[in-house]
């Protein structure tokens, strides 16, 4: 215990021996030292800033899916109903997935789906596609092929002219993302 | 650009029938969150917009994002109130055109 401590003692006088010679033989270039105390700090702070990110990623996340489904409903609260979403409960292939969307709706002037928004929240970008259609031709049918990174609930919205908004949701078990690498 | 592949229930329908239209166009779709071979970013490329008009009054207008599938299809209805052309476009990131045009006739 004691020998320890006197080698202890004994390394530390002889590192701050060597660090006074060395720093005589440098001709003090004691910045050059203090300049890789701030270079290890700035990586330091780098490290800190990357995970304050990765933390805050999902969200952030959350918060974008938030904002677009907010711009599309307008304050207005979206109610379930009238909508058919019709997508498989599991999906082999995350890079094509099938989706079906029909709206109840007479598609007249006064009545009248006018735009609709497939959203996927753990998608890098949650808004999947959108569509807008004008009374006269249009109807509120559709098929196509979308892409999921993983699993998650699929959202369908659809704005009617008056500004009310309906909603359905259908959660998709996704075997294979389309993040996949090679996928 | 390619030739996109389009299928419609009915070519001469009576008039005020429901008609199905299947379309299908190639194209990457590329998310723009891909990297190559190398570790470089493959840059975004996809189809950002696709109408439909039959006489150039609106059917269906899509703002497809970086969730559409690669070659996207798309399947959609419209009332054949009137014969005429039903057009379709697709643009994509870098401004190519494709089109396409159907002549629908009321039977």
């Amino acid at each position: 215990m004691r020998g320890r401590n006197a080698s202890g003692i004994f390394t530390a006088s002889c590192f701050a021996g060597r660090l006074s010679i060395y720093m005589a033989g440098q001709g003090f270039r004691a910045p050059k030292r203090m300049q890789e105390l701030s270079r290890r700090q700035t990586f330091a702070l780098f490290g800190w800033a990357l995970a304050a990110l990765a933390f805050m990623r999902p969200s952030t996340a959350a918060a974008q899916t938030q904002a677009l489904i907010g711009e599309f409903t307008a304050g207005k609260t979206p109610v379930a109903g009238k909508i058919d979403l019709d997508i498989p409960f599991t999906a082999d292939n995350g890079n094509s997935v099938p989706v079906g969307i029909k709206v109840d709706s007479p598609m007249t002037a006064e009545n009248h789906c006018s735009e609709i928004l497939v959203v996927a929240e753990k998608n890098p970008r949650p808004k999947v596609c959108s569509f807008g259609f004008e009374p006269g031709l249009a109807v509120p049918y559709l098929s196509l092929r979308i892409r999921l990174a993983e699993t998650q609930t699929v959202q369908v919205f659809a704005k009617m002219n008056d500004g009310s908004v309906f909603v359905a949701r259908k959660a998709v078990t996704v075997t294979t993302g389309a993040c996949a690498p090679g996928g | 650009m390619s030739t996109p592949r389009i299928w419609l229930s009915n070519k001469s329908p009576k008039k005020g029938e429901i008609v199905t239209v299947r379309t299908i166009v190639q194209h990457v779709m590329e998310t723009g969150f891909r990297k190559d071979a190398d570790g470089n970013t493959v840059p975004q490329k996809i189809i950002n917009r696709f109408s439909c008009t039959l006489n150039g009054k609106p059917v269906i207008s899509w703002t497809p994002g970086t969730g559409v599938s690669a070659n996207p299809y798309l399947e959609f209805r419209f009332k054949a109130e009137e014969a005429g052309e039903l057009k379709m476009i697709w643009v994509d990131d870098d401004r190519a055109v494709i089109e396409a045009v159907e002549k629908i006739t009321l039977a």
